[in-house]
């Protein structure tokens, strides 16, 4: 009799593999991040037991691209993967539309801010997103500035002085994005609307880069995150930074013993801030119908709204979908937090993303270097950006 | 026959990852190389209206399942995967084969199709352009300035320490040892000990010349080695002379000792001093181990970039480290340039194939093999 039994125990486990479904997720979640992301993809299999997710944490960003780079080329993709608007761009051909196989609620209910739709696809869904917003030293900023005019004053107030550590803001020329933010409330754009002219050095452009070399001129510009400066006793009144770095900002001010709080970067013409954080994507080479499926069913449990609310709630990001931002879950969460709050209401109020230039990549790396030049400061914003339209022309010929 | 069967294993391994990816980087640069979905053998030809509104709907028109079917498709295991106005990718998922529907005004084509890297022919631009960008330049001064620097302060204090080890009778073999030491430590674990020499505040090397100032009387500033990009090569050239000081002195050190002592006799009688007996025996009859590793130096330190990766995270403050083999790096796996890499490899090849070529022409000729 207990043979039997046994026989039948395996014929079940047998009969159970053969519906089995295995799918890769790349990622590049580390620490806590990982750990939250790690924590819902076993709810996930618990939930979907014919699933198994062989979730691969890359290293970081960089290190994820190299990868994706080279994986696609040799047409061994992962099913799933992180990436940002900009890696999308270079291999749209290998995705697959996602619209075909998440639900049509799901997808009408993103926000407008995070519209990814490029040659008229769909093959992405935003997913660990955060914005811009400013952090300030309540001590020296008492009132956190809410236009361009009070920013610059309070910079210019708190001044700079290298040999104590002084400084009224603070810059990264690797991160041109909070340029980018500049550059939207000026009311200007990188490219025209139908992306056949160079727009970045117009009076609009000028008018955002005359702006952030004015406060260039006491800002500390550095290549490092700006919370290791921080931590190294370095004081700086505010600063324009991603809501992703909270936790680091944060802990780095407890080390050097300062107050630090966010609030939302001061607006010009209109409010605008800019997005950052990756998407998911699903890959079409070396993968089965079924292992698609298995993928968009994965996204669309990640994006329910009591596993999008744990996400958000661990790691800092903020909700891609309306009603979950509109829920009661997310808003008795922002009760409680104020940070939650500024930077929810940062999204709505302004969030804006990426460029989908099919060479916004090389684009970006044009602004890298043009950036660095301003924050410098040896040469006129005109001359300069005058120089960057140039190049930028150069790429869409 | 025997001998070929011997270096097989060698030149399969030299084949696989030498030859080939060497012969492949021509190939690359002249090509704009991207991922993209192409049409392959034309399958079907159809002019049927409705088709294109269904596509972009997701569904298979039964006409267009009826033609696949005549390809060899399972009709019923057809599904769409893009769609985009002009042109729709289906998969045959029985098969695994993807198909390609391609509009043209009012008539559909419909081709076997693969995605993957589809290679233009582009001819010279792809050289063109790295000419053209700035980063290349900058790359190309910034290597010249580091193989300039570093090549020659290398041998000449290579040849000093030789000389000492050659003299010095007590501990000759620990000297030996700590000076070959570097050169046998992983170049990572290396680059992570002087990210921490450098840094501003808290490294030794601010520490020793702050001291060193304090005993003469001079105010030694702190110096930010790896976030002023005044500063950020000279590390690089120091850090990179202190890791291969040691390697060259012992082949230096060796080539001493193979001096027939004949050679010195005669000077001594002859009534030499001994930095006449160094200048004028000792450094030419060393002149083949400098040789070679004037060779070998030039040719490894053009290809500076692991250092850079680990020391600096990136190409530097102003990229004032972006070397010639972080660039090639960096337009292939972060830009996705893979015929623009090649191209600045190419160029990086020809730069060290003709200076080597010089140095075995003309530099050779001053050589002295003769013992």
């Amino acid at each position: 009799m207990r043979k039997v039994a046994v026989l039948a125990a395996l014929l079940a486990v047998g009969l159970g593999a053969v519906g089995q479904v295995t799918i890769s997720f790349w990622h590049a979640m580390s620490g806590s991040h990982g750990d939250v992301l790690t924590a819902l993809v076993r709810k996930f299999e618990q939930e979907n037991p014919t699933i198994k997710v062989e979730l691969v944490f890359q290293g970081g960003y960089g290190a994820l691209q190299q990868k994706l780079t080279a994986a696609i080329a040799a047409k061994t993709p992962p099913t799933l993967a992180q990436e940002y608007e900009n890696w999308t761009t270079q291999w749209l051909d290998a995705l697959v539309d996602l619209d075909l196989f998440l639900p049509e609620d799901l997808l009408a209910d993103l926000l407008p801010q995070f519209n990814q739709v490029f040659s008229g696809r769909i093959v992405s869904v935003p997913f660990n997103k955060s914005i811009l917003v400013l952090y300030y030293r309540p001590d020296l900023v008492p009132n956190p500035p809410k236009t361009w005019a009070e920013f610059e004053t309070y910079v210019t107030r708190i001044g700079k002085d290298a040999g104590k550590g002084i400084y009224g803001t603070a810059f990264r020329p690797t991160n041109p994005e909070i340029f980018l933010a500049f550059l939207e409330q000026a009311g200007g754009s990188i490219l025209s609307p139908d992306w056949k002219t160079v727009t970045i050095n117009n009076a609009q452009g000028l008018e955002a880069a005359e702006f952030a070399a004015r406060l260039a001129k006491n800002a500390l510009v550095q290549g490092a995150f700006i919370s290791e400066a921080i931590a190294k006793g370095i004081t700086i009144g505010m600063w324009v930074d991603t809501s992703a770095g909270y936790p680091f900002n944060m802990r780095a001010a407890r080390t050097a013993n300062v107050p630090l709080a966010v609030a939302p970067v001061p607006c010009y013409k209109n409010c605008a801030s800019m997005i950052q954080g990756t998407n998911l994507v699903v890959y079409a080479p070396n993968q089965t119908k079924a292992q698609i499926e298995a993928a968009a069913k994965l996204i669309a449990f990640l994006l329910r709204e009591d596993n999008l609310v744990e996400w958000c709630q661990k790691t800092g990001y903020l909700p891609v979908r309306k009603s979950v931002i509109e829920g009661k879950a997310w808003q008795e969460h922002i009760a409680k937090d104020p940070a939650a709050r500024v930077m929810t209401e940062q999204l709505l109020a302004g969030g804006f993303g990426q460029l989908l230039h099919p060479r916004y990549m090389e684009m970006r790396s044009l602004l890298i270097t043009y950036w660095e030049l301003l924050l410098k400061g040896e040469e006129t914003p005109k001359k300069i950006f005058d120089a960057l339209a140039q190049e930028i022309e150069g790429l869409l010929k | 026959m025997e001998a070929y069967l011997y270096l097989l294993p060698t030149l399969a391994v030299l084949g696989l990852f030498t030859f080939y990816p060497f012969v492949n980087a021509f190939l690359y640069s002249t090509y704009d190389i991207r991922t993209r979905s192409v049409p392959g053998p034309l399958v079907h030809r159809s002019e049927e209206p409705g088709w294109a509104s269904s596509l972009a709907r997701g569904r298979i028109p039964a006409g267009l399942a009826e033609a696949l079917a005549a390809d060899g498709a399972q009709a019923d295991g057809l599904w769409v995967r893009l769609r985009e106005s002009q042109r729709w990718v289906i998969r045959d998922e029985a098969s695994g084969r993807e198909y390609i529907v391609l509009r043209e005004g009012e008539s559909l084509r419909v081709h076997r199709s693969t995605t993957g890297w589809v290679m233009t022919p582009v001819g010279w631009d792809n050289f063109r352009r790295v000419f053209q960008d700035r980063d290349f330049v900058k790359a190309l001064r910034n290597t010249t300035v580091y193989v300039g620097v570093s090549v020659p302060v290398t041998l000449f204090l290579a040849l000093l320490l030789a000389t000492l080890l050659h003299h010095a009778v007590r501990g000759k073999a620990l000297f030996r040892l700590t000076s070959f030491l570097p050169y046998i430590t992983p170049v990572v674990a290396i680059t992570m000990v002087w990210q921490w020499i450098y840094d501003r505040k808290f490294g030794l090397l601010n520490y020793l010349m702050r001291t060193v100032g304090a005993w003469v009387g001079v105010e030694v500033g702190l110096v930010d080695w790896l976030n002023n990009p005044q500063y950020v090569m000279p590390a690089l050239i120091i850090m990179n002379v202190w890791r291969f000081v040691g390697y060259q002195a012992l082949i230096l050190l060796a080539g001493m000792q193979g001096i027939d002592r004949e050679y010195y006799e005669a000077a001594r009688i002859d009534g030499a001093g001994p930095f006449q007996v160094w200048r004028k025996i000792t450094v030419p009859l060393l002149t083949p181990q400098m040789f070679f590793l004037l060779v070998i130096s030039l040719i490894g330190s053009f290809q500076i970039f692991d250092q850079v990766l680990i020391l600096l995270h990136g190409p530097g403050p102003e990229k004032s480290a972006l070397t010639i083999v972080y660039y090639v790096f960096t337009k292939a796996f972060d830009a996705n340039q893979y015929g623009l890499a090649s191209a600045a490899s190419v160029v990086l090849f020809a730069i060290i194939f003709s200076l080597s070529l010089f140095q075995l022409t003309v530099l050779q000729k001053r050589v002295h093999y003769e013992r």
